[in-house]
């Protein structure tokens, strides 16, 4: 079998080009910022002010990848719509604008999500709320779009999978992600520092954090078809019961996190009581 | 002959405008507005520029060699000033290649409009941006369908 890098980047971008190339835009972005992280001595909240613009492209980077993957299995003739067009724009300009703001506060030395400090700030911040909702409508539109696909040429349970996560993923971020928005910023008691924090995700390890339950609800659209490809392979076998049954316990465990946030305390906090 | 450097900044930032403001409206009248912000605005603060250190350059404290001795060249005010038409010319010619390579790679105009401005203000910025935006659009090129509205060949 001929393992042709070139022939898979070309049939993975080819349904969604825009997507494709913004992806890539994101990536090449990050070297200049690893730059400045190493030169830039200037702290938010403890932690070098460009870590988290690298963890924000990190992660648009792994949902305009993800969408750019699902995008085969919305039919062609719908992918060519005016509508669909239009709106993918939507997205992309959504995604450019969070960008933007994140990197443009970073530069400046200044917070970008909850910085309401002056007016100009205040109203960034709420246009990129909006701007955030959108973003992740992507992932509901293309859930519902695959959903009504029935030639995706998928297993039965991948396709109920992939449009599930998708929708759910979507509707769990917008849940998570607002009502975090509506505080006053992502700790709940604690020290109100990024200083000790959960390695690599930099979450709160004296207080409750709720930017956990956003990244749980944000990766349910991979958890899924993740569960499926690794059940199907292993077990050699996979139903729909089952996907149900880890996309409930995954919601609930979304929720748990939520509300150990709200109630101020950190997630998986018994190992860091002991340290 | 007694010119104040104010006159000269006076003077040259016109030049440097109609430039820019001839390649954001490249795509109406393409060969002439590039080959003006090619050759004809870099090239006339190129002249100043060099009419500037062929008078004053003599004398001038300082060197290339460190660094210090480079912000001693940049303490003498024709000095300063030749410095600024260098970033003046350089950046615009930059920027005039940005828009003539994109016509070339058939990249969207709307996407050079996002780099002129940055390579005005932060020249370099602005090249790594255009090179960013090449990259990631070429990647996927094959696929995707120029806008041909904006930029009529």
């Amino acid at each position: 079998m001929k393992f042709n890098m070139k022939t898979i980047f070309n049939d993975t971008t080819r349904y969604a080009p825009a997507l494709s190339a913004l992806t890539i835009f994101i990536l090449l972005s990050l070297i200049p910022k690893i730059g400045a992280m190493l030169l830039d001595d200037r702290l938010l909240h403890g932690v070098n002010i460009w870590s988290k613009p690298i963890k924000f492209d990190i992660s648009l980077a792994v949902y305009t990848a993800t969408l750019v993957i699902f995008a085969r299995w919305i039919p062609e003739i719908v992918r060519n719509k005016t509508w669909f067009k239009i709106f993918t724009g939507v997205v992309v300009t959504s995604i450019v604008l969070e960008q933007i703001w994140i990197n443009g506060a970073a530069a400046f030395g200044i917070g970008s999500h909850f910085n309401i400090a002056t007016p100009l700030m205040a109203i960034a911040y709420s246009l990129a709320g909006l701007a955030a909702v959108i973003l992740t409508s992507g992932a509901f539109v293309y859930g519902i779009l695959i959903a009504r696909n029935s030639q995706t040429g998928l297993a039965k349970d991948m396709h109920f999978a992939i449009w599930f996560g998708s929708v759910t993923m979507a509707i769990l971020t917008v849940i998570t992600a607002s009502y975090m928005a509506s505080q006053t910023g992502h700790w709940v008691g604690g020290n109100l520092s990024d200083v000790e924090a959960f390695p690599i995700m930099g979450w709160a390890t004296d207080g409750g954090d709720l930017r956990v339950a956003h990244f749980f609800a944000s990766h349910i659209i991979h958890a899924l078809p993740l569960f499926v490809l690794f059940t199907a392979w292993i077990f050699k076998t996979i139903s729909r019961k089952w996907v149900l049954g880890v996309a409930v316990i995954y919601t609930a465990c979304t929720f748990y996190t939520l509300w150990e946030a709200m109630s101020g305390q950190p997630f998986l906090g018994f190992i860091f009581k002991t340290i | 002959m007694n010119i104040n450097m104010e006159q000269i900044f006076m003077i040259t930032s016109p030049i440097m405008f109609s430039g820019w403001l001839a390649l954001v409206f490249s795509p109406l009248a393409p060969k002439f507005t590039i080959r003006f912000a090619t050759y004809v605005a870099p090239g006339i603060l190129s002249l100043v520029y060099m009419v500037l250190i062929m008078s004053f350059w003599a004398g001038t404290p300082g060197g290339f060699d460190t660094f210090e001795n480079v912000k001693l060249l940049f303490t003498k005010d024709e000095i300063i000033m030749a410095g600024w038409l260098h970033y003046l010319a350089f950046d615009l010619f930059v920027g005039a290649w940005i828009v003539a390579n994109a016509r070339m790679e058939a990249i969207p105009f709307w996407l050079v409009l996002i780099c002129l401005p940055v390579t005005l203000m932060f020249g370099p910025i602005g090249f790594i941006l255009y090179l960013m935006i090449r990259t990631s659009f070429k990647a996927v090129n094959h696929h995707a369908t120029p806008l041909k509205s904006l930029s009529k060949v």
